[in-house]
């Protein structure tokens, strides 16, 4: 009897057709993109040999400029080339006024909303929109390298990202038009690059050290699984401080008493990263600054530029320790430290961060090149091209989260480091006679106040029969996915009145404003948004087809009765007759219909898989068995 | 198999109150390498919801087998025992001796010349406290009669007050460090 051939369960089948898939770092001062191809990750670089992309753009009259473009610019043009755009995702206007000494541009506030826009020569933008055009010149670098367009996208986030920052960056690769697989974390994304290449087994620390993030993690690795232990970091420190440190003392020194312009200040700027830069191979500089009638020239030496960072670098020991103890570690428990990012170029970061852990750190990778490289590898296993039976990420929860309780105190609900996705539920009450609503207010941070911790959402419990205070029962359950975005449902358990949100931090974007910026920008490619919406309904169609129709393959005899699997065909027969054709609705009505008709089956198998896990060997004997 | 299984069963474990935690570890494993919404990327929507659910409840499953003052509470649970339902009796007065007396050593260790160390060792003697009270609960949890579950749940309101100095040692600790 010929064999049937069946593929892996939770993959598409046709292993032969690869889907395209990307990694993508999107950095404070520079992103990139990679790639798997013939099983092994690589950068994709630009026509001119480069793989990194500045995180740079230049908003003039006509298309936004991106790139070695932009920042050539940056001095000339410093209004309207935002760099570190980064910086501002998922904050609000009165943190980014805390930002006026670091960042030149004039702020607008979106109506209503509280998120900041930047006024530029090309109207008003806001950062996610800054960072989607960052995306969508390495989703075309992507495209070409790969031949075709894309299925899908990881894109890093600092492990230490709170959920508004993440939300902006998830926004951002919609706006882009990239579907976006995961969001992972840097360090993680950094541990898989390593991971892979060494075989390694015990528990790493990751210091990630960017332009304008830092990051710890610490992870147990173990036959493929990649187990976040605990997280920590500072989402704003990062090389740019550095920069702006030596800045600020060369201005000091050159007792310059005229206003300084913003394009005298990106100079300065410009001319410390180079500084920095150089003082990583040599133990001098000679420095030679002229901007107009700006004049310094002196000579700087490593030594001093250690002084001059240490406090920052101390920030970031003080955090690795509190990374350790939440691990449960000591360092001598840990049997590598892997260093991310360009600012572990700095040789006294290198020196401090050997120091705290007593080892030398791994350098041997390519630090601006690693969390693109473990990401493309996660995408790979992601969108199916590679059996992800051997590779698992457990990752964690990085701030606390919680709701707002009588006296401003917050109520921590889902505590920081604890692994995702997660579900908690809390019960509160009602404080008044007669109480019929309640406010809920989502925070997100360590400290016992709601003032010191981050807001990200309120909304509202309504239609509570009134009692007596103390006697409802309101029941709050935080949701938190693999991607570490929250969504929030609160329930009354006496009456069952429900009331659910999707978290949109409270200065980001509406659902709908993300399609009208994805619509916006293309119309501006010249692209027929409706055919484009079409051609995504029908992918997801042929997707859903392929899964249900393999998960029949393997598991419909085993789990279904011949009543139950018939209904389950007809509705695939139903959804097979639109997917192609060129109405819209019906597919997505076909789609949900599809999705109904296999909802218990895919609850049945999912329990099988447990099953069969737990099963372990006797699964192994029971074949045997047969054969015999 | 399914998720309204209770813990132990979930991860094929006898019901009771030592585990083992490399076997557990292990399980753990197995159990999210099927069910981790990241193999289900490519999945109908309705599936990768699923995923949701089974893994975070795999993951509160793990974290309450393996804390020793979790896993107490919800074997309590398991036999019809809420915690903070129970009307709480006065507390042993040696208990609340040797509880001030922790107190006490957290702030001492607070101003010693060397509080990182010091607190190390209060660190210590809350673990060894821990661990005999854990001795305790098995033991009347195993006799099973109803005075015993009475002093079984009298232990474990005592695990809950180390539970206690325990966070605000780590609170100190994590003070130390912001310093």
């Amino acid at each position: 009897m010929a064999l049937l051939q069946l593929s892996e369960p939770g993959m598409t089948p046709e292993p032969h057709q690869r889907k395209l898939a990307v990694g993508i770092d999107l950095g404070t001062t520079h992103s990139l993109v990679a790639t798997v191809r013939s099983g092994s990750a690589e950068v994709i670089a630009d026509h001119q040999g480069r793989n990194l992309l500045p995180s740079i753009v230049q908003y003039s009259s006509g298309q936004p400029v991106v790139g070695y473009e932009a920042r050539e610019q940056a001095v000339s043009d410093p209004l309207n080339t935002i760099i570190s755009v980064k910086r501002l995702m998922g904050r609000g206007v009165e943190d980014v006024a805390t930002f006026d000494h670091q960042m030149p541009y004039l702020f607008a506030e979106q109506d209503g909303t509280g998120m900041p826009l930047i006024k530029t020569a090309a109207g008003n933008v806001s950062p996610v929109e800054v960072s989607a055009e960052i995306l969508k010149v390495l989703a075309a670098r992507g495209r070409e390298a790969l031949g075709g367009d894309l299925d899908g996208a990881v894109i890093t986030v600092p492990a230490y990202f709170d959920e508004a920052q993440r939300q902006a960056t998830k926004d951002a690769a919609q706006v882009a038009g990239l579907k976006v697989l995961r969001l992972l974390n840097e360090p993680t994304a950094a541990a898989i690059a390593y991971g892979l290449d060494q075989d390694e087994e015990g528990v790493i620390a990751v210091y990630d050290l960017g332009g304008g993030t830092f990051d710890i993690s610490i992870l147990r690795l173990q036959a493929g699984v990649f187990e976040v232990l605990s997280t920590g970091g500072d989402t704003a420190l990062g090389g740019d401080d550095f920069d702006r440190a030596i800045a600020e003392w060369i201005l000091e020194e050159s007792q310059y008493d005229k206003e300084v312009t913003p394009g005298l200040r990106r100079e300065l700027l410009e001319s410390a990263r180079d500084i920095k830069e150089r003082l990583s191979d040599q133990e001098s500089v000679v420095v030679d600054i002229m901007h107009n009638d700006f004049y310094w020239q002196g000579e700087i030496s490593r030594g001093w530029f250690n002084a001059l960072i240490q406090p920052m670098v101390e920030r970031t020991l003080k955090v690795c320790k509190g990374a350790l103890r939440d691990a449960k570690m000591k360092a001598k428990d840990l049997a590598n430290i892997v260093m991310v990012g360009g600012s572990t170029r700095v040789p006294y970061v290198r020196e401090r961060v050997g120091e705290l852990f007593n080892t030398e750190p791994m350098v041997d990778i390519d630090p601006d090149l690693v969390v693109a490289t473990g990401a493309a590898l996660q995408a790979d296993v992601l969108v199916g091209n590679k059996s992800n039976d051997d590779m698992l990420l457990l990752d964690v929860n990085p701030l606390s989260l919680g709701i707002e309780t009588m006296g401003g105190l917050s109520e921590k609900i889902i505590p920081r480091n604890a692994t995702i996705p997660i579900a908690k539920a809390q019960e509160f009450t009602t404080y008044k006679d007669g109480q019929t609503a309640m406010a809920i207010h989502v925070v997100q941070g360590e400290r016992e106040l709601v003032a010191d911790c981050r807001s990200l959402a309120r909304f509202e419990l309504r239609g509570i029969p009134g009692m007596v205070a103390g006697a409802a029962r309101i029941r709050v359950t935080f949701q938190v996915d693999a991607d570490g975005l929250l969504s929030v449902a609160a329930k009354e358990m006496t009456t069952g009145i429900e009331s659910s949100v999707t978290v949109k931090p409270s200065y980001g974007l509406e659902e709908e404003q993300v399609t009208q910026m994805l619509k916006d920008s293309i119309a501006h490619a010249r692209d027929d948004v409706a055919a484009r919406q079409l051609r995504e309904k029908q992918v997801d169609a042929e997707g859903l087809l392929a899964s249900i129709e393999n998960a029949l393959a393997v598991d419909g005899d085993k789990l279904l009765s011949a009543t139950e699997r018939t209904e389950i065909e007809t509705a695939l027969q139903r959804l097979r007759e639109v997917a192609t054709g060129d109405d819209g609705h019906a597919i997505t009505r076909e789609i949900e219909k599809a999705g109904q008709a296999s909802n218990e089956f895919a609850t049945r198998r999912m329990d099988a898989s447990i099953k069969e896990a737990l099963a372990g060997k006797a699964l192994d004997v029971v074949n045997v068995d047969k054969e015999g | 198999m399914s998720l309204t299984e209770n813990y132990f069963q979930l991860f094929e474990l006898p019901e009771q109150y030592a585990v083992d935690e490399d076997s557990l570890r292990k399980t753990y494993r197995e159990l999210q390498r099927k069910t981790h919404p990241d193999k289900f990327a490519n999945a109908s929507q309705h599936e990768q919801l699923l995923a949701v659910q089974y893994a975070a409840t795999i993951n509160d499953a793990y974290e309450v087998l393996t804390s020793p003052l979790k896993r107490a509470i919800y074997m309590l649970s398991l036999k019809g025992i809420e915690l903070d339902k129970q009307s709480s009796a006065s507390m042993d007065p040696v208990f609340l001796m040797a509880q001030m007396e922790l107190r006490e050593e957290l702030e001492q260790a607070e101003h010693a010349s060397d509080p990182e160390a010091a607190l190390e060792k209060v660190g210590e003697h809350l673990e060894s406290e821990m661990e005999a009270l854990q001795v305790q609960f098995v033991a009347h949890l195993e006799k099973g009669c109803e005075a015993e579950l009475t002093a079984a749940i009298e232990t474990v309101k005592k695990m809950q007050f180390m539970a206690k100095v325990q966070v605000d040692l780590e609170h100190l600790e994590h003070e130390l460090l912001a310093d």
